[in-house]
């Protein structure tokens, strides 16, 4: 016992002393790309800081956040967790062959969105499609660990009770529940693929209009897998795969950030290379967009990211299709529909966001 | 500071040993009590005085004793000087919103007279252990400390400083005074002794206690009684895995600074009955006030209603040093009456019954007093009982799932929470290889739960409020 002891305090002291050393030699990192946020860093030390316990409590997250090999330390609680028997870490299931995000139902929130998505209705006189983006937790549900159900039911009964009959509803849970073997959703990504919007696009505009899709880029890591904290190497990474007949020289593109236009594109090859493969499409949310393109009529659409893989097929429809994010955008969506005067409004939304996205209640402004 | 950071393990901890072992032994205690006091300021700047007052008062109070007594006097005015300032101290910052508050209730007034004061952090811990300093050196059980420096070592010693044990001045008095303790064996069978209860708060106690704040803030509607079980077992789980865990690392940081401090557990979910669970459970709390208030009233040499009037008031003052809350309250009464039943017939009759039916007795009523102990809005704790008593349906998914979820680690837990490893590590085949198995498990423990502090989302603590 003794010696093991002595074994134990010697690697121990080392171990101390070493991380002391490495950590104070090592230079600070500004951003995680892994965990998508900005790292602490050091507090500024003054008597002001240190007497309102400012310094200290900022300086316990600096040493977290900048602790060596800090990737690693996560990924190991992470794999930890998994194997003692943890499927769901932060909010995200870990199945077999999928990463699956949980959908939190805050009934409340839900309640005032939906009212938003009525109010604006009224208000613009226009014909309002809802499409609802079914959670990858309804599409694989059967993936799901025992006992755990999607909980989308009661967010499509309650959109069903109170906008039915007065908008019109997409929801292409059983189009996509029929091809759920076909890469529709991404393994460690919440979001659905280009493909997985073509089937709800068919469902949608009643087309069967066939696309070879192409795969533009693998090593996608999807934001479930950063969330749940541990890519399990037998869960592959994700691939971006779209229609080869679909190219930037279908669109026009003009993006309104801040109150100034900046051209814009469809698709950013440049992303390809990046952290977050998902931007591809339009560079991610914009506040404001108005796509140029060889259909007729002009459609609004109001939407979160899960739109994204759906504007191509939709945006190629119309001669302008104008597209508003709440989060970015806070503008009055039925002024502007009437102002340009379109010939309906689209909206798309996960469950996710009718139940969680405050900025949903500007639907109504 | 709490021992379970990145900050404490990795710049306070080697920053302290490193200054400690370079410096020449006659400076040691002053450099403890030196990091004991950045320790403490590290959280709560302004509440050192305190602390500082506390000390001055209670080295002057025991020198002053001991000057009356070697003057053939009893120097009882200095002693109660001591209590009455320890006692007021601690009052007011615990309880008297509390009192405020429910007088006020009672007159139906508004809330006019509250202060706006947070509870020092260990404010519990050390008045016990400063006020056991004074008393003993009235009762002439120990000389007075002539070294400031030494009394402030032991009052801000940062190892027991905010989460026990309660180390009695005796109990570490000699060592204290002794420039040549410690050795490397006493170091290293402390860090072992940390890195346990590292693990027991991080790996552990944190783990289990997700579970308790699912389950705990889930709404009745969504409750099933097999869930409401499961809570009050992750409760159970993870009260016991932070503070033993905590005790174990103070008792490992004490050793590596040559000091002995008291055990605080032994296993107490191995208890056969209520009276053997607290004999287990927080030692060093039960003997405080064994040998300060238990004896002194009596204890258990007078009449039977005296006898039954010194449990009762034990119990409400242990009640109530868990936290200023009728909860707390009733969850010391709770105990007093239990330990009263045992003590009058029940106990004669639980000898007589099977091994298995004592312990099944005594977990349920150790969980029905953590329904008490975890609620402190004592209405949600009635609702909670009532759902566990089958004011709900039997079971849900929720329930299912978090069970699955959890039972590798409810197993462990369990296993843990009894000595059958130390059983094992006595068989003949492990003996053998323990001396390649220990260093190797205790390393990964260490390793592992530094993991969990990087990735520190979720890294309570549990004993902030004594």
């Amino acid at each position: 016992m003794k010696n093991s002891n002595r074994i134990i305090a010697g690697i121990f002291i080392i171990f101390l002393f070493l991380s002391l050393v490495v950590n104070i030699v090592l230079p600070d990192n500004l951003y995680s790309e892994s965990e998508k946020r900005e790292l602490d860093q050091m507090p500024d030390f003054t008597l002001d800081t240190v007497i309102s316990g400012d310094f200290t409590s900022k300086f316990d997250k600096y040493a977290s956040d900048q602790f060596f090999g800090r990737d690693t330390w996560v990924f190991a609680k992470g794999l930890s967790q998994y194997l003692i028997g943890q499927k769901k870490l932060n909010g995200v299931y870990i199945t077999e062959d999928r990463y699956i995000r949980e959908l939190v139902v805050n009934k409340e929130r839900l309640e005032n969105n939906l009212d938003a998505i009525l109010k604006l209705a009224e208000k613009s006189g226009k014909p309002v499609t809802l499409l609802v983006v079914p959670e990858a937790s309804t599409i694989y549900e059967d993936n799901l660990p025992l006992g755990e159900t999607s909980k989308e039911n009661h967010v499509i009964d309650r959109v069903y009770e109170k906008l039915g009959g007065k908008i019109n509803i997409v929801y292409p849970k059983d189009i996509l529940q029929e091809n759920k073997d076909e890469y529709i959703y991404f393994n460690g990504d919440h979001h659905w693929t280009m493909k997985g919007a073509y089937y709800a696009y068919s469902q949608m505009m009643g087309t069967d209009k066939a696309y070879n899709f192409i795969t533009v880029a693998g090593d996608f890591k999807g934001t479930m897998v950063t969330k749940a904290g541990v890519k399990l190497p037998w869960i592959p990474l994700d691939k971006i795969e779209v229609p080869e007949e679909i190219t930037n020289d279908y669109f026009a593109i003009s993006v309104n950030r801040d109150g100034s236009d900046a051209d814009g594109e469809m698709f950013y090859p440049e992303f390809l290379g990046e952290f977050d493969k998902y931007r591809y499409f339009q560079g991610g949310d914009q506040p404001l967009m108005a796509i140029g393109s060889v259909g007729k009529g002009a459609s609004f659409v109001l939407k979160d990211s899960f739109a994204n893989v759906m504007l191509p097929y939709l945006a190629l429809d119309n001669e302008v299709t104008y597209v508003a994010d709440t989060r970015y955008n806070r503008q009055s969506p039925s002024e502007y529909a009437k102002t340009m005067n379109v010939d309906e409004i689209i909206l798309i939304y996960s469950p996710d966001s009718l139940c969680n996205e405050f900025s949903l209640v500007n639907l109504g402004n | 500071m709490v021992f379970s950071s990145i900050s404490f393990l990795f710049y306070f901890l080697p920053c302290v040993i490193l200054l400690y072992f370079i410096s020449p032994r006659r400076l040691r205690n002053a450099i403890l009590a030196v990091s004991s006091l950045i320790f403490y300021a590290w959280g709560e700047p302004r509440y050192i005085l305190i602390m500082l007052f506390s000390t001055v008062v209670d080295y002057t109070c025991g020198k002053l004793i001991a000057r009356e007594q070697s003057k053939g006097k009893s120097g009882k005015v200095f002693l109660i000087a001591s209590i009455v300032i320890n006692l007021s101290v601690l009052g007011f910052f615990k309880y008297y919103n509390f009192l405020a508050g429910n007088i006020m209730a009672l007159f139906g007034m508004s809330n006019v007279g509250l202060l706006d004061i947070t509870l020092p952090i260990g404010i519990s811990f050390y008045t016990f252990q400063t006020m056991s300093y004074t008393i003993d050196v009235y009762r002439k059980n120990v000389g007075a400390q002539k070294s400031i420096i030494n009394f402030a070592t032991f009052v801000t010693l940062f190892p027991q400083l905010i989460a026990g044990p309660i180390v009695k001045y005796t109990d570490i008095a000699e060592e204290l005074d002794n420039e040549n303790r410690g050795s490397a064996d006493m170091f290293s069978e402390g860090v072992a002794r940390f890195i346990a209860g590292l693990g027991k708060k991080v790996l552990l106690a944190n783990n289990i206690g997700i579970l308790w704040d699912t389950v705990q803030s889930t709404p009745i509607a969504e409750m099933s009684v097999l869930y409401a079980w499961l809570g009050i077992i992750a409760f159970a789980f993870q009260i016991y895995f932070d503070f033993s865990g905590y005790s174990d690392m103070a008792i490992g940081l004490g050793k590596m600074f040559g000091l002995t401090f008291p055990e605080n557990f032994n296993y107490p979910y191995i208890s056969q009955s209520i009276t053997e669970f607290w004999r287990r459970w927080h030692m060093t709390l039960g003997s405080w006030f064994r040998e300060y208030v238990y004896i002194p009233l009596g204890g258990n040499r007078v009449n039977v209603p005296k006898h039954i009037r010194n449990i009762l008031v034990v119990w409400l003052l242990t009640g109530i040093w868990h936290g200023a809350n009728w909860n707390f309250l009733l969850w010391g009464v709770y105990y007093g009456v239990i330990l009263l039943i045992e003590k009058l017939f029940l106990q004669n009759i639980l000898r007589k019954l099977p091994r298995v039916f004592r312990h099944v007795y005594s977990i349920l009523f150790i969980l029905l007093g953590w329904v008490l102990f975890a609620f402190e809005d004592m209405t949600t704790g009635v609702a909670y009982l009532k759902i566990m008593f089958g004011n709900a349906s039997f079971v849900n998914q929720k329930a299912i799932f978090d069970f699955l979820s959890y039972l590798p680690m409810l197993i462990i837990l369990g296993v843990l929470s009894t000595p059958i490893k130390d059983k094992i590590m006595k068989i003949g085949f492990f003996k053998k290889i323990a001396p390649v198995v220990v260093p190797v498990m205790a390393i990964a423990v260490l390793l592992l739960s530094v993991a969990y502090l990087v990735e520190s989302g979720y890294n309570p603590f549990l004993y902030f409020r004594f």
